[in-house]
């Protein structure tokens, strides 16, 4: 199926995102029979904490409708990045949306936009991105771990983003980046334990023209401290270093013990066991409650901005008359 | 030379983001071509037809105070450099008293005025400090940081991006009366809506300048469209973002604007009037068809919104994927009436300033069986000072990201 655009109706093939609450949501693919460990073909059930899910149940159904579960409901979503990134099977550690989301603005990525990433790790970010520079853009990934390298190249196929993604196996850090991406990038991401050595195959990545943005994602703090000392090495200006922690509260319906109640003379213990309890006067009210244990960090995010090259100032002039 | 390379050019009429130091901000190229900072006057003709992201030296006009030319200068050795002649290793030898400055103000103001470069001044400033050469090495950056934000020789102007853009007007608003869109804020909105570039988009939007419609826009590509719903309280220069992002008519078109008022009152007037004669619709089609251009026009000439009869009809024929609603007003009646328009499985994402706003609105949706992935978010932001031996967050942070509520919109039970 294909990633790139909404479609409405599931399809065999197709990946869903199968939600049954924001703890519970799986990514499932939709096939209807399946191998089982014998090597055997059989109807494919997924179980979840609700019963059993017949997947060619699904065929034929609209994205965003709900389904019925032997113990209960779940409802069928299309594999937005998002939700794709929340569901996904991790090879690695991965980047979430409140940072996927930052990287792409502060990369400034929009549709033509060309992208050179690594690693590619578990192709979370690349999906996002994907998503956003298509239908003209390109993302050029690279992993130097051979299989995840080649199991990202699978997923973006099976994805349909053949044409938005290209995945190669590349030890980045020795060799930098492929000679076809070289002048054409808008923009470079990394996500690796040394992109302090990545900055100068970044240069010859991005656009002569200046003005490309380069964005690398670290955990540590001396990651960012060797990569802003590169970048500045390398004639990077606007270097900026970013932290974002997405907080998120629940809203619920609480009540509280009034005063009135707190101040009563207390219950007399004697008293017979048949004795009416003073009605309790309760206060309902809107509880808005932050996560009791919310991700306290992720990476920091550094960015720069590669400016124009030295150039003679006519050269530019004489071109506008040709025109 | 080709086009897009011409779209890297400065040209007059455009949009420019201007950074002097730490100062940006929009500035369109009139015929004249000067513009004014501050107490300075300085003529941009210089730097029309250069490549954005061109730096340029502010040039002195000799008998004008304060006026300035621009030199273009690429070469980032040139720019403003002090050199620092040994310094101290602590500070307790520096007694603070403002004596330590041996030039008074007006003698200050005097090498300003008579054509001074900012370079020669602050070096001036140097030689006549007591204390510059007691201060430690920290010491003596930060007090050269602060003089070169005062007197730098050298501003750079760039290409509008929605980045930029969002950092200049953020600085800019205030709450109540406009609202300022943090750039991690408006980062997660386009996230949560899952922008699609080839999808169709709903949004109401009132108080941001313009900054939601030129974001939209700028993620479209030419098949998507984006219909923009406006209040009829809608503030001045409502449309300022979008001016600034010099899109081209054709991205334009793909914005239709649509008042709030008119959808309400004029979408059963329109389902009756097709009820009943069908032949009422070509007698006004020619109407139509001027009107829609005229919603151009208004944005380009009067920077007002007017309903657009194609983005009425287009509202009413079609199946939306997302909807973004960020405005001053009480957003739950405006989410509850166009959520419908969504298709299944798609995002809606509403912005507010206040987090209890979105509270009640959290409250009410808890009980709706067509929404689900309920949301409600701020975000903890803050940047770093990385520099050797003395990396730390800003001692400062920002707290005006504002709160996001968002869910997709499902199959309600039957
Ligand atoms: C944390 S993961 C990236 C996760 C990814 N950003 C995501 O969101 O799914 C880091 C990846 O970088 C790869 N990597 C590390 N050093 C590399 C190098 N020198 N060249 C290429 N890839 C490298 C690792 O194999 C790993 O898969």
């Amino acid at each position: 199926m294909s990633f790139n655009r909404y479609k409405d109706i599931i399809e065999e093939g197709d990946t869903v995102i199968l939600y049954i609450n924001p703890q519970a949501m799986y990514a499932i693919q939709v096939q209807s029979i399946i191998e089982n460990r014998k090597g055997e073909k059989v109807e494919n059930v997924m179980q979840t904490k609700y019963g059993a899910l017949k997947i060619s149940s699904l065929f034929g159904k609209q994205f965003g409708s709900k389904v019925n579960l032997s113990h209960g409901w779940a409802y069928v979503l299309y594999p937005t990045p998002e939700l794709w990134t929340q569901t996904l099977p991790h090879r690695t550690q991965i980047i979430y949306t409140p940072d996927i989301s930052l990287i792409m603005f502060m990369l400034e990525l929009k549709p033509g936009s060309i992208v050179v990433e690594s690693g590619t790790g578990s192709g979370s970010l690349t999906h996002s991105m994907a998503f956003r520079v298509q239908p003209t853009g390109h993302i050029y990934t690279y992993d130097f771990h051979e299989q995840r390298a080649d199991q990202a190249q699978k997923e973006f196929k099976s994805h349909g983003l053949s044409d938005i993604v290209t995945s190669q196996c590349r030890d980045v850090c020795q060799n930098g980046f492929c000679d076809k991406v070289s002048g054409k990038a808008d923009a470079v991401f990394l996500d690796l334990p040394h992109p302090h050595l990545v900055i100068p195959f970044a240069i010859k990545a991005l656009k002569p023209s200046g003005g490309g943005r380069i964005c690398t994602f670290s955990p540590c703090i001396e990651q960012v401290i060797r990569t802003c000392q590169a970048l500045q090495d390398h004639g990077f200006v606007h270097l900026k270093t970013v932290e974002c922690l997405e907080k998120e509260y629940q809203v619920l319906n609480r009540t509280v013990t009034t005063f009135a109640s707190a101040s009563r003379p207390p219950p007399v213990a004697t008293g017979p066991q048949n004795a009416i309890e003073p009605e309790r006067e309760d206060k309902k009210f809107v509880a808005c409650v932050p996560s009791t244990s919310p991700r306290g960090h992720t990476g920091y995010l550094t960015t720069a901005t590669y400016p124009v090259e030295n150039q003679p100032p006519q050269m530019v002039k004489i071109e506008i008359k040709c025109e | 030379m080709t086009a897009t390379n011409l779209k890297n050019i400065i040209t007059q009429g455009n949009y420019l983001i201007i950074n002097k130091n730490e100062t940006y901000l929009i500035h369109q190229v009139s015929n004249k071509a000067t513009l004014k900072l501050g107490r300075d006057v300085i003529d941009l003709k210089a730097s029309i037809g250069q490549p954005y992201s061109s730096t340029f030296k502010l040039e002195p006009i000799p008998e004008k105070k304060r006026h300035y030319t621009l030199v273009i200068c690429n070469d980032n050795q040139a720019r403003n450099q002090w050199a620092t002649n040994g310094c101290g290793t602590d500070n307790k030898l520096i007694t603070d008293d403002s004596s330590s400055q041996l030039l008074s103000t007006d003698e200050i103001i005097a090498l300003k005025e008579s054509g001074e470069t900012g370079q020669n001044i602050v070096e001036r400033l140097l030689e006549n400090s007591k204390t510059f050469q007691l201060k430690t090495e920290y010491a003596q950056e930060k007090y050269l940081k602060k003089k070169a934000r005062k007197y730098c020789d050298f501003l750079t102007i760039f290409k509008p991006t929605i980045r930029l853009v969002t950092d200049v007007l953020y600085k800019q608003q205030t709450i109540p009366k406009t609202i300022p869109i943090r750039f991690d804020t408006l980062a997660q909105i386009l996230c949560r809506v899952n922008l699609d570039p080839g999808g169709k988009y709903l949004l109401y939007e009132n108080g941001s300048q313009g900054l939601l419609q030129a974001s939209l826009l700028n993620q479209l590509h030419d098949d998507g469209c984006l219909i923009h719903i406006f209040s009829s309280t809608a503030e001045q220069n409502a449309l300022r973002a979008v001016k600034a992002m010099n899109f081209s008519e054709s991205k334009m078109k793909q914005m239709l604007t649509v008042s709030l008022y008119e959808i309400l009152n004029k979408r059963n007037e329109l389902d009756i009037k097709e009820e009943k004669d069908e032949d009422d619709v070509p007698i006004c089609s020619e109407d139509k068809k001027r009107k829609s251009d005229e919603a151009y026009i208004q944005v380009k000439k009067k920077h007002r919104s007017i309903t657009s009869m194609d983005g009425l009809n287009f509202l009413k024929s079609n199946k939306f994927d997302g909807l973004i609603v960020v405005c001053r007003e009480e957003p739950t009646e405006i989410v509850k009436t166009f959520l419908p328009y969504l298709s299944l499985s798609r995002p809606f994402v509403v912005y507010s300033a206040y987090r209890e706003i979105l509270v009640s609105l959290y409250a009410e949706f808890k009980t709706r069986r067509d929404v689900v992935f309920l949301r409600l978010t701020d975000s903890f932001m803050r940047y770093h000072q990385v520099l050797p031996s003395r990396t730390h967050p800003d001692v400062t942070m920002d707290n005006g990201g504002g709160y996001l509520f968002s869910g997709l919109f499902v199959e309600g039970t039957k």
